[in-house]
C-alpha cells in the first residue's frame, strides 16, 4: 500500500524536479519536493542526474561558445555601415528631415497667409454694416446682428444714442425677421456708384495705399458740373475686402446717413468699429468727422493673431527638432502641443463663426485654394510626423492620433470650403 | 569600463567615440551569445554587425530608466538571432574536431562519479545535439540562463516575456535535454 503511494507521488514529483533544481517552484511545492526527497532514493538520484546534466550543459555551452573570438576588423565595417564615418551624428534620417522641412514650410506658409492681412492692417471683416430705417426727423434706426443676437439702436438728428451705448437687444421678434439678411441686402446698396439727395457716392481704389476708399460729393444745385465740396474719403477697405461694407440712406431732410466701418488701415483690433455719419444738405458732417460709434468690432483678429504666433512657434520648434541636434528632442511634445493649440483655437473660431459671432471670419483666412492646400499639407505631414515620432520613440502611434484628429477634421472643413469656393 | 552609464549617455547623445568604447567592451559577449544561438561563426559575425548598427541607429530610443544597457543589448542580440534562426531552419553546431583544432582537449570517457561533472567528448556531442534540436524559444532561454548566466528577471526583460513563462520554458528545456541525454546513455 505504502509502495503504491510513494510511486504515485514520485510520478507527480518527477514533473517538479526540473523546477526544483532551477529554483523556480513555489515555496509550497519546494517544501513538498524536499520532504519527498528525504524519503525517496530514486527521486534523489533523479535530482543528481538533472543537476549533473545541467552542469554538463553549462560546461558544454562554455566549451562550445566560450572561447570564440569576434573578427578584428568589425568596428570599421560597423562604423561605415552605421554611417558614423560618413555623416555628422546629429543630423536625423533623410525622411524625417524632409518631413520636418515640409512641415515647417507649410506652417510658415500658413502663418504668412494668416498674418499678412494683420500686418497690412486688414484684420477680419466684421458683420456687414447695420440695416437702417430713417425716423423721419433726421435721425435713424439701426439693426444689426452680433454674437448670435440681434440689436437695434436709435440715433436722433443731433447724433445722440437713444437706446444705450451698445444698442438694445431685440427679443421676442418674429422668426421671419432676419436681420442678417437685411444687413446683407443693405450692404449691396453702395457699390461703385450711388446718388441720394444730390449726393454722389463711389468707391475708388487707391493704388498707392493699396486700399479702397468710399468717396462722397455734393452736387452744386446751380451747376451740375461744379462740386460743393471736394471729394471726401469716408472709409478705407483693405485690399481683400473690396467694396460693399457701407450702407447709405436719405435722412429725409435733404442729407444722407452713412453706416460704415471706419478704419485707418493700421491697427489690428478695433479697426472695424461701425460708425454712423450724417451729412446734411449743405455737405456738413453733422455728427462730427468720425461720426457716432454704433458697434464695437469683435476681438477675433487678436485671437487669430495669437493662433498665428502659435503656428510660428510650432514651426520654429519643428525646425529645431528636425534640423537641430538631438538635445532638443524634448521639445517634441511642446511643438505638438503648440500645433494642437492652433488646431483647437481654429476649431473654436470656426464654431463661433458658425453661430454668427464672426461672420465670414474663418473663411476669410482659409477660403483660397492656396491656403487650403497649405493646411492640407500641414495636416498630412503632421500626421505622418506623429506616426514617425511614435515609432522612433516606441510610443503607440495610435495614441498620437487624437492629437492630430482636430487637424484632420479641420482639413475636411477647409477642403469643403475650398471646393465650395471653386465651384 | 569607467562609469558605464556616462559612456552610454554619451553614445546616446551621438558621441561615436563612446560607441567605440561600448563596442570594444561588449563585442565578445554579443558575438559569443550569437554564436551559442546560431552555431555559425559567419552568421554570428553578421549578427554582431547588425546588433551594433542597430544600437547606433536606435540609440535615441534607449531609456536607462527601463533597464540596463546590457539588457537592451541582449534584447537586440536575441531578436536578431531569432530572425536568423527562423530563416535557416537547420542549424549547424561545432564538432569535436573543431574543438580540438582550437586546442581544447576533453576526455573520451564519461565519468560516473556524481561530484565529477567534467563533460566527456561523447556527452558534449550529445548535449549540443540536444540543444540544436530544441525550438528557438527554448534554446534562447537555455543560452541566456546557462551561458550568459542571467537571472530570471533579466531573461524576462531580454526576451520580453513574463517571468512565469521564463521559468516554465526553462523547466521544459531542462526536462527535454535530460531525457535526450540519458536516453542516449541507455542505448
Amino acid at each position: 500500500m505504502k509502495k503504491i503511494s510513494v510511486n504515485m507521488t514520485c510520478k507527480t514529483i518527477d514533473k517538479l524536479l526540473a523546477g526544483y533544481i532551477n529554483q523556480s517552484l513555489k515555496p509550497r511545492e519546494m517544501t513538498e519536493v524536499e520532504a519527498h526527497l528525504k524519503n525517496c532514493d530514486q527521486c534523489r538520484q533523479n535530482v543528481e542526474r538533472l543537476n549533473s546534466c545541467c552542469a554538463k550543459l553549462k560546461q558544454s555551452l562554455s566549451l562550445y561558445a566560450g572561447d570564440v573570438k569576434p573578427p578584428l576588423d568589425d568596428i570599421a565595417v560597423i562604423r561605415q555601415k552605421a554611417g558614423i564615418d560618413k555623416a555628422e551624428s546629429n543630423i536625423p534620417g533623410q525622411h524625417s528631415a524632409l518631413m520636418g522641412i515640409s512641415l515647417s514650410f507649410c506652417t510658415l506658409f500658413l502663418t504668412f497667409f494668416m498674418l499678412v492681412p494683420f500686418l497690412a492692417g486688414a484684420a477680419l471683416p466684421p458683420p456687414g454694416p447695420p440695416a437702417m430705417v430713417n425716423d423721419g426727423s433726421g435721425g435713424v434706426y439701426l439693426y444689426w446682428q452680433t454674437g448670435g443676437k440681434q440689436y437695434e439702436q436709435h440715433i436722433d438728428a443731433d447724433g445722440n444714442l437713444l437706446w444705450g451705448n451698445k444698442g438694445r437687444e431685440i427679443t421676442g421678434k418674429d422668426p421671419s425677421f432676419d436681420i442678417k439678411c437685411c444687413m446683407d441686402n443693405a450692404q449691396q446698396s453702395v457699390n461703385y456708384f450711388q446718388r441720394i439727395n444730390s449726393m454722389r457716392f463711389w468707391m475708388d481704389k487707391d493704388y498707392s495705399d493699396r486700399i479702397y476708399k468710399l468717396y462722397v460729393q455734393k452736387e452744386n444745385a446751380d451747376d451740375n458740373h461744379a462740386w460743393l465740396r471736394q471729394k471726401t474719403e469716408v472709409y478705407r477697405a483693405p485690399p481683400f475686402h473690396m467694396i460693399g461694407y457701407s450702407n447709405i440712406i436719405s435722412d429725409e431732410q435733404g442729407g444722407v446717413i452713412i453706416a460704415s466701418r471706419a478704419t485707418d488701415g493700421s491697427k489690428i483690433s478695433s479697426t472695424y468699429d461701425v460708425y454712423a455719419i450724417r451729412i446734411d444738405s449743405n455737405g456738413d458732417w453733422v455728427w462730427g468727422e468720425s461720426g457716432v460709434l454704433v458697434q464695437k468690432a469683435s476681438s477675433a483678429p487678436t485671437m487669430l493673431l495669437i493662433a498665428g504666433i502659435a503656428v510660428i512657434i510650432a514651426s520654429l520648434l519643428s525646425w529645431l527638432l528636425w534640423l537641430g541636434n538631438h538635445s532638443v528632442k524634448m521639445l517634441a511634445p511642446i511643438a505638438s502641443l503648440a500645433l494642437f493649440y492652433v488646431g483647437l483655437r481654429s476649431i473654436w473660431l470656426m464654431v463661433r463663426t458658425s453661430v454668427g459671432l464672426y461672420t465670414d471670419g474663418w473663411k476669410f483666412v482659409l477660403d483660397t485654394p492656396l491656403n487650403g492646400a497649405a493646411i492640407w499639407l500641414v495636416f498630412i505631414s503632421g500626421l505622418i510626423l506623429a506616426i514617425v515620432w511614435a515609432k522612433k520613440t516606441r510610443i503607440n502611434q495610435w495614441l498620437m492620433l487624437p492629437v492630430f484628429l482636430p487637424y484632420l477634421l479641420l482639413a475636411g472643413l477647409v477642403i469643403w470650403f475650398n471646393i465650395g469656393s471653386l465651384i | 569600463m569607467e562609469d558605464q552609464n556616462q559612456v552610454v549617455e554619451q553614445m546616446c547623445s551621438g558621441d561615436s567615440s563612446a560607441f567605440d568604447i561600448l563596442f570594444r567592451h561588449y563585442q565578445t559577449k554579443v558575438y559569443r551569445t550569437a554564436y551559442a544561438l546560431v552555431g555559425n561563426q559567419e552568421a554570428a559575425s553578421e549578427i554582431l554587425q547588425d546588433v551594433f548598427i542597430a544600437v547606433w541607429k536606435y540609440r535615441s530610443t534607449f531609456n536607462p530608466k527601463k533597464g540596463a544597457f546590457s539588457t537592451w543589448l541582449h534584447r537586440i542580440t536575441v531578436n536578431r538571432c531569432q530572425k536568423t534562426m527562423k530563416r535557416s531552419s537547420k542549424h549547424s553546431c561545432l564538432s569535436i574536431e573543431d574543438l580540438e583544432s582550437k586546442g581544447i582537449q576533453i576526455g573520451t570517457e564519461p565519468r560516473n562519479s556524481p561530484e565529477q561533472t567534467s563533460v566527456s567528448r561523447d556527452e558534449y556531442h550529445r548535449l549540443i545535439e540536444a540543444l540544436n534540436q530544441m525550438s528557438s524559444k527554448l534554446k534562447t532561454v537555455v543560452v541566456l540562463r546557462f551561458f550568459n548566466e542571467l537571472s530570471y528577471e533579466e531573461i524576462a526583460s531580454v526576451a520580453c516575456i513574463p517571468i512565469g513563462t521564463v521559468k516554465s520554458r526553462l523547466n521544459t528545456a531542462v526536462r527535454q535535454i535530460n531525457q535526450m541525454f540519458y536516453e542516449e546513455d541507455k542505448r
